[in-house]
């Protein structure tokens, strides 16, 4: 399989799309590619991360944790102590400056958790941006907080009908919004597994925290063995890892990707690295959750955020060149070590990271205590809270 | 270019308006399919295009994102798809026949071998909806490689420069996708002026899809275009169903034919 003609990362990525939608893109991309080679804008977008989003955010040692696990070292990047209380923000940023460049006047975008539609509201009304926020009603439902907190911003919230939680049904409304309107819409994407250039543009944010992550550990003279990152589209993990990756960058790192595993059922899970195959889905080439015939399936996770059932495909790459291996755990796993952090250290995460810090957990107690596995923590677990109480009258976690 | 391909362009030359209609196979149930192919045929269209159908038609309105949610559940392979085509052919050997689906459907094997079954079903050419032209190489070699053309989609974003490049690699018709979720992108004197444009760059006959749903619609359609394509308004008949369907299907696109014919001859 050749690559893709653009945004390819191996043979993964690409631009695939109705021709309806190339033109516009095309022209994002170049934009995009003009404001990679100016170096204002690169100022631009970290001197907005630490105004306004409150980066750089801690790297914090769980001295109490690594001591009752009797294993290495655990440290967490904490991306919960955000204002917006997820690391979205960053990823909203490189975009919204994208689309302040094209004078568009107005950010789309859609929204699962409500993390990436509050990320928006602060990014956009800050840029003096309208913002509208596309989200299904089952998500509006399970999310009530992160609704009243874009009511609270006066940000146009769009419900969508749609059968299935996740992204996608409000997705294809914000893209059928955007093509209603491209001279003044940008559509802006929470999703690492997109149409290129949006691939390109998420990571250079998300970059941020791994840059910021392997200065804080080289600062404290320490070489971490483990980075753990959960991977839904992977937007957060790229960020992550990309500090890592580069061979050389880091020598002897091991980075991990952990996908849910749902309920621990061979078929229903979003472990689209571990399960899926390549396909095309979401505008790009990637590992894809889909049957025999390419009938895309419907990720079945508690973890709104991870339910998706294609990945990035800078992630795609990285499985094939085996710079990152990928796992899957399983929900109640997740919801395990979220209760672990809470009662060992008082921090909240939310369920996403509990994939990460499962990983963490397990892995621990098998290495020497010399040895540093850096989680990275996504966002704050408050909206987790129900989620976790039904999970324990479920008999998910002890 | 076959001879089906052929009459349709020799049909535009001659300002006879062309009409395509599209089915979703499987919708609601693979027997049906057939039955729904005949009666177009026997109205008069000129092409029949076959959605393969698809769990994630992003680039479809409501109406065809639920027939697709229908059909998807009888589970069509490519080999029913090569077997509908195979007995439509047979029955009507003069009218041409789109099979059109997403990129997807088309990784689940090799895809040069697909191709080839398509073909040799007697299937004209293949639409597939999330392919552009920067990224059909691979599949631009196989469709010439199997002999059948890929239909080329072209919009209101299209400009004139990329359209010329749309053209020259175009073997069989041009679709114009002019609206978007129903909602019409370019309409009125713009889109007459864009159309004439572009016809001018080419000889393939350019079908808009513009969201129609009656005889009327088709007609100011037609009134730029060499040809109009209807989805929509069919899906949402048939998902009403009801003991007359295939009465009011036949009836629906007799209408269609008989408006857009009487644009014949002019412009």
């Amino acid at each position: 399989m050749g690559s893709p003609a653009c945004g390819a990362f191996g043979e993964f990525g690409g631009r695939f799309v109705a021709e309806a939608l190339w033109s516009p893109l095309a022209e994002v991309a170049e934009v995009f590619e003009e404001a990679l080679g100016d170096p204002s804008f690169a100022a631009r977008v970290h001197g907005w991360a630490e105004q306004r989003l409150g980066r750089p955010t801690p790297l914090s040692h769980l001295g109490g944790l690594s001591e009752a696990l009797g294993g290495a070292q655990i440290w967490l990047k904490r991306e919960d102590l955000l204002s917006g209380g997820s690391f979205c923000g960053v990823v909203a940023l490189t975009q919204a400056l994208v689309a302040v460049r094209l004078g568009r006047t107005e950010l789309v975008g859609e929204t699962a958790t409500g993390d990436f539609g509050v990320a928006l509201g602060q990014v956009g009304l800050a840029l003096g941006l309208k913002v509208r926020v596309f989200m299904t009603r089952d998500d509006m439902a399970a999310e009530p907080a992160a609704v009243r907190r874009m009511e609270e911003m006066g940000l146009a919230l769009e419900p969508v009908e749609g059968p299935a939680r996740g992204r996608r049904g409000a997705m294809a409304e914000a893209l059928r919004y955007v093509a209603c309107g491209p001279e003044r819409a940008f559509y802006v994407t929470s999703s690492l597994a997109s149409p290129d250039p949006y691939p390109r543009m998420v990571a250079f944010g998300a970059e941020i925290i791994g840059n910021e992550c392997a200065r804080q550990l080289r600062e404290r003279g320490v070489s971490a063995d483990y980075v753990v990152a959960p991977v839904g589209s992977g937007g957060f993990a790229c960020g992550l890892f990309g500090a890592f990756v580069q061979e050389g960058s880091v020598p002897g790192v091991q980075l991990v990707g952990v996908q849910s595993g749902g309920d621990a059922s061979p078929t229903k899970g979003a472990a689209s690295l571990v399960r899926g195959r390549v396909g095309v889905h979401m505008g790009t080439r990637s590992f894809v959750l889909q049957d025999e015939l390419g009938q895309v399936v419907t990720p079945l996770t508690d973890a709104a955020g991870m339910a998706m059932p294609v990945v990035g495909p800078q992630h795609a790459r990285w499985m094939r060149t085996g710079q990152v291996q990928y796992v899957e755990l399983a929900d109640a796993e997740a919801y395990a070590a979220v209760r672990t952090l809470a009662r060992s250290e008082g921090i909240l995460a939310c369920l996403e990271s509990g994939y990460g810090l499962a990983y963490a957990l397990r892995l621990a107690p098998t290495l020497p205590e010399d040895a540093h596995v850096v989680v990275g923590l996504s966002g704050d677990g408050s909206r987790d809270l129900g989620r976790l109480a039904r999970a324990r009258g479920e008999g998910a976690s002890s | 270019m076959n001879d089906r391909l052929n009459t349709l362009e020799e049909r535009a030359s001659a300002r006879r308006p062309l009409l395509m209609v599209a089915l979703v196979a499987g919708d609601p149930h693979l027997d049906a399919t057939l039955d729904y192919m005949g009666i177009l045929a026997e109205a008069g269209v000129d092409v029949v295009e076959l959605i393969v159908p698809f769990s994630e038609p992003a680039y479809h309105g409501a109406v065809l994102q639920r027939a697709m949610a229908r059909a998807v559940n009888e589970h069509l392979d490519w080999a029913q798809i090569e077997e509908i085509a195979a007995e439509f052919r047979r029955s009507y050997p003069s009218v041409a026949l789109v099979v059109s689906t997403y990129l997807n459907r088309l990784m689940v094997a090799p895809t040069g071998p697909i191709l080839e079954g398509l073909q040799s079903a007697g299937v004209d050419a293949l639409w597939i909806y999330d392919l552009p032209m920067e990224e059909a190489a691979e599949v631009d070699a196989l469709s010439e490689s199997a002999g059948l053309p890929l239909v080329r989609a072209v919009s209101a974003t299209t400009s004139l420069e990329r359209f010329r490049e749309i053209a020259r690699r175009a073997q069989a018709p041009i679709i114009w996708t002019g609206h978007s979720g129903g909602e019409l992108t370019l309409t009125g004197q713009a889109f007459e002026e864009r159309l004439r444009t572009f016809g001018e760059y080419t000889r393939r006959p350019i079908f808009a899809s513009m969201g129609v749903t009656t005889g009327a619609e088709a007609q100011a359609v037609v009134q730029a275009a060499d040809g109009v394509l209807v989805g929509s308004s069919v899906a949402w008949l048939l998902e009403g169903r009801g003991p007359d369907v295939k009465e009011r299907l036949r009836r629906h696109v007799v209408e269609l034919r008989a408006r857009v014919d009487e644009v014949a001859g002019q412009g």
